[in-house]
């Protein structure tokens, strides 16, 4: 329990920290296999979804939705970046099981939510869930950027 | 009815005498303006748990460094606002961890509410997808069995946000009172 107590303040710590981390960090670009990672446009959010590479579940994709729309198709070692409006989001992933991720989203500021394969009955199950910048900057020399298939 | 009202009375008189006995500023006619952005360290004054947490609940948050514009105290230590949590998921079967994020609304300053944001918990507990997955392979299945950990927030735990907007304190050249819970 003090494990987590522990781990939860050192992420909130990092984490309460991003409004400020966010300038200081500025001059520490996240840098991935595809390149550097952009800042938010202005006025608008950023949302980074990330799937570090690992061998559980590689096969299986991580679909990552909001509404009606497909937003992300993360494989083992992805991340793909959407510019979000200020407010409510919803996203989620389908399969045994749906899993959602309510975020709410701020101007200017980038937010990190990691993809992971766990397991399921039948098949492994994509779970999302909220993340930080550290975690992603722990990875981001792994992934690359998942490339949508243009719509005929 | 008499010594209803006296009651009343005596409980009201000391609230008055107060409020009297506070200090009047006459040469400041507009209070300060706190700007847009400015950082406040705040901490969670009591504990979360995404194993109780629903979306929506709000919860205490103190400030624990004073803001200063100018030399002058403006946000003292201990004033007082409210957070809200924003998203959550239960720890469940098969190792998945419980997630937590929640957001800061608003510091109190008297009865304006000092609106802040920019910042986010957000985390998952710790899973046990490794442990589950280990079980299963000597059980079948009996990898469900096994709960990955919520996520709590102990009361105490510190941050940072920003005022989400410029803020003019109705308080002339005296710092926002802290509320008489604290």
């Amino acid at each position: 329990m003090q494990k987590i107590i522990r781990s939860g303040m050192l992420s909130i710590m990092l984490l309460a920290a991003s409004g400020v981390a966010m300038a200081q960090d500025a001059n520490a670009p996240l840098v991935t296999k595809s390149g550097t990672l952009p800042a938010p446009q202005a006025g608008k959010a950023q949302v980074v979804f990330f799937r570090p590479g690992s061998i559980m579940g590689a096969a299986l994709g991580c679909t990552v939705h909001e509404g009606e729309a497909e937003v992300a198709r993360l494989g083992s070692g992805k991340y793909y970046v959407i510019s979000a409006e200020p407010g409510k989001h919803e996203y989620f992933t389908e399969g045994e099981v749906t899993d959602k991720l309510a975020l709410e989203v701020e101007a200017d500021e980038t937010y990190f939510v990691k993809c992971k394969i766990g397991m399921g009955v039948v098949a492994g199950r994509a779970n999302i869930s909220p993340a930080d910048r550290a975690a992603f900057a722990e990875k981001a020399k792994g992934l690359t950027m998942w490339q949508p298939k243009e719509k005929k | 009815m008499h010594s209803i009202l006296l009651a009343l009375l005596a409980t009201a008189l000391p609230a008055v005498e107060t409020a009297a006995a506070e200090p009047v500023a006459v040469d400041q006619p507009a209070g300060p303006t706190i700007p847009a952005n400015t950082i406040v360290e705040i901490e969670i004054a009591e504990t979360i748990s995404s194993k109780t947490a629903k979306v929506g609940d709000m919860f205490a948050i103190r400030l624990v460094e004073p803001v200063r514009i100018d030399g002058r105290l403006i946000l003292p230590i201990g004033l007082t606002g409210r957070g809200e949590v924003s998203h959550v998921a239960k720890a469940g079967w098969g190792g998945k961890a419980g997630e937590l994020i929640v957001m800061v609304r608003y510091l109190e300053c008297g009865p304006q509410k000092i609106r802040i944001g920019r910042f986010h918990f957000g985390g998952s507990g710790e899973s046990h997808f490794g442990a589950a997955m280990g079980a299963s392979a000597l059980v079948p299945l009996a990898g469900f069995l096994i709960d990955g950990s919520d996520m709590t927030l102990a009361a105490g735990t510190r941050g940072n946000a920003k005022l989400s907007g410029a803020a003019q304190l109705p308080t002339g050249d005296q710092p926002c009172p802290l509320s008489s819970s604290n």
